[in-house]
């Protein structure tokens, strides 16, 4: 029965991802400012996107687990930590690519960009955390107060960065978007096709844990006879 | 009049810590399974079992150092799991470590928990428990420099301090000369005499058993034998300890 | 009452700790002297024809060695286990948070009212521009360090990597009290026209101490616990 459900929702995802790409390349029009380059802006969004989303269900499930107890609320949250971190390195690379045509550097320390950098370093922190402590019991706890603490500081660094860089404006060439509703559009589709596939990864990553679990215990099994 | 007299022997003979299907894993590893007893108040329960057997958890578990996985546990009325604040007022534990910091002196150490634990008189206790485990003369010594007897005897005199009606002791004879034994036993039949609690683990068969009241072999996880001394046979129980437990090969 | 008298005592033995050991002290004035130096010459000439970069060799220096002192936080408890003996203590174990979140901010401040001289000597700065605000600064970074650091040093002391793993989760964390603490200290030591602007960053700490306060609060127990 769950095998019959992952089949659908991966084909759904990847029927979604092919619409997307459709509309990105054949539907949307050619952004007056930026050209053709711009079309990356429908998938370095939703990327970027992504990851808080991604954060933010680790956050949630780390309260969980502190509260029950139960080791498939950790898993969750592990789970959507790493795939965010996956995403948020794709975030790390699409930008640069669209920066250096744009704004002719390949970085720039924008308030969203270095936020995105700060929370890929929080979550590497996340993932070494969780490799430097072998007892299960304590890796979930300590990873869900970490979890917490981290997502926490996020807004703060955004807001602490915005404003320095309004009191130290960028000088930054090149232009503004304009959106027109065919865009936004497109930008929606492949905004659903992203949170799509997060939740395939998610889901996939879960039940490969859950997997993991299983074989300890047939292992120990194993072990004793 | 009579009634209020018949209640409090009544509570006299009732349990003073009850231990009701107890297990605790770790992970996979279950280290604690179904223990139950239950104590009186002023008995002396003597814990034996191999290394592994689950003597270590138990005795966390009873001081609130380590939450159960599932089970009961009730002292002097209080349900541990629900008032760990309440249990930890009545106990005192000993273990291998002394919990005393090393930089501080004997006497700052034991002021350090004399004030936590809100005791009153606390110059007067402190020179009391002091004298009780014979080490008045290293009152200003850096604990740094005390020897493992001297650091056991010390620890002895911090968990004295708050006057616990419930004493843990885990493996408290290990590392122990002669000297520090005797002072420490003294201090145990002493306790003993004034009625309080203790439970002991040890692998001092003949130790444990001159102490206690009753007996506990833990094995796996399992108790495997539980008695009142008055019942054993103390010349034997060196061969009934060994049928009991499963050497490991 | 309990709370508050528990945690003096606390505080109080970790203060004699500190006091006859001086280890921790020591490590973090010497460190704090020498980043001082190394940005120095690390730097030279930019330094002496701009005031811009001081908030920033400051705040570097100070966040360096205090992550230095947050990995001996709880050193003292490692040895014969006396976190457990604290454990035991009929009292919250947040109070065991609250007692060396003090201690540490207490290390931390001493530290660096010590170190703050040499800098203004070193760097050529007047201190006295407006003392009161760089103190404000100085207490409400602290705050932050110390709330945060606790926190993430009872942690990391309890994984594989130990000393290696606190910097790692600290810095990315503590970085609005880096951006405030830096902005502010800049607008101070420059004498500049918009030092009003200070409120903002001041806010913003300040904003952020209380919240990692409380998640401090919160979470502590379910870090000692076993």
């Amino acid at each position: 029965m769950k095998n019959k459900i992952y089949q659908i929702l991966t084909f759904c995802v990847a029927l979604s991802i092919i619409v997307s790409i459709y509309m990105v390349f054949c539907y949307a029009p050619i952004e007056k400012n930026m050209g053709f380059v711009q079309k990356i802006f429908y998938f370095h969004l939703p990327v970027a996107i992504i990851p808080y989303l991604a954060f933010l269900v680790t956050l949630i499930f780390s309260l969980v687990y502190l509260v029950k107890r139960e080791r498939k609320w950790d898993m969750v949250a592990h789970a959507s930590a790493e795939i965010g971190l996956v995403i948020d390195t794709l975030v790390l690379i699409t930008g640069p690519l669209w920066a250096k045509p744009v704004w002719g550097h390949w970085w720039v320390w924008e308030p969203r960009l270095t936020t995105s950098f700060i929370m890929w370093l929080l979550y590497v922190g996340y993932l070494m955390l969780r490799h430097s402590v072998p007892e299960e019991n304590r890796r979930a706890r300590f990873s869900a107060v970490y979890g917490i603490v981290a997502f926490v500081s996020v807004p703060i660094s955004f807001m602490s960065i915005r404003w320095w860089r309004t009191v130290h404006p960028l000088v930054i060439k090149g232009a503004s978007i304009e959106l027109e509703p065919p865009m936004v559009l497109t930008m929606l589709v492949s905004l659903f096709s992203f949170v799509l596939f997060y939740y395939l990864l998610l889901s996939q990553r879960v039940r490969l844990e859950n997997l993991k679990d299983e074989v300890e215990v047939i292992k120990d099994e194993v072990e004793k006879v | 009049m009579a009634r209020v007299i018949e209640e409090s022997s009544l509570l006299k003979n009732a349990s003073f810590i009850s231990v009701s299907n107890l297990c605790k894993s770790f992970g996979r590893r279950k280290a604690l399974d179904g223990v139950s007893f239950e104590l009186k108040k002023g008995e002396f329960l003597s814990l034996f079992g191999p290394n592994g057997a689950g003597k270590t958890t138990l005795i966390k578990i009873l001081s609130t150092l380590l939450l159960p996985s599932s089970g009961t546990i009730t002292i002097d009325g209080v349900d541990l799991r629900k008032e760990p604040l309440k249990v930890r007022e009545k106990i005192g534990l000993i273990s291998h470590n002394s919990f005393l910091y090393g930089d501080l002196s004997a006497y700052e150490n034991l002021l350090f928990y004399g004030r936590m634990y809100n005791v009153s008189n606390l110059e007067e206790k402190i020179s009391e428990v002091l004298e009780k485990v014979e080490l008045t003369h290293r009152k200003f010594d850096l604990v740094r420099v005390f020897s493992r007897g001297m650091l056991q005897r010390l620890a002895i005199a911090r968990a004295l301090l708050s006057k616990p009606q419930i004493l843990l002791l885990d493996e408290p004879h290990s590392g122990l000369d002669p000297h520090a034994t005797e002072i420490f036993d003294t201090i145990l039949k002493d306790l003993k005499e004034k009625g309080h609690t203790l439970i002991m683990s040890t692998h001092n068969l003949s130790r444990g058993l001159n102490l206690a009241t009753s007996v506990v072999i833990l094995s796996e996880g399992k108790i495997v034998f539980s008695e009142k001394k008055s019942a054993i046979d103390l010349n034997e129980f060196d061969g009934l300890y060994n049928r009991y437990v499963r050497t490991y090969q | 009452m309990r709370f508050f008298k528990s945690i003096m005592v606390l505080v109080q033995k970790d203060l004699a700790l500190e006091l006859r050991t001086k280890e921790m002290f020591n490590s973090m004035i010497i460190f704090v002297l020498l980043t001082l130096v190394i940005f120095n010459f690390a730097f030279g000439e930019v330094i002496e024809t701009s005031d811009e970069f001081l908030g920033g060799i400051l705040w570097v220096s100070f966040l360096f060695a205090a992550v230095l002192g947050l990995n001996r936080v709880f050193v003292h408890e490692k040895d014969e286990a006396c976190l457990d003996g604290l454990m035991l203590v009929p009292m919250e174990r947040s109070f065991i948070y609250f007692g060396k979140a003090i201690a540490t901010f207490l290390f931390l401040s001493v530290v660096e009212i010590v170190a703050l001289p040499i800098f203004s000597i070193l760097f050529g700065v007047n201190l006295l521009l407006n003392p009161f605000l760089l103190l404000l600064v100085l207490l409400l970074s602290n705050i932050g360090i110390a709330a945060v650091g606790t926190l993430l040093s009872a942690i990391s002391i309890n994984t594989k990597a130990r000393d290696l793993m606190l910097p790692i989760l600290f810095f990315p964390v503590i970085v609005p009290i880096l951006v405030g603490a830096v902005n502010s200290t800049r607008l101070i030591l420059s004498a500049s026209e918009f030092v009003a602007d200070i409120y903002i960053w001041l806010r913003t700490m300040a904003i952020y101490d209380i919240i990692f306060l409380l998640i401090g609060f919160l979470t502590f127990e379910f870090i000692i616990e076993e």
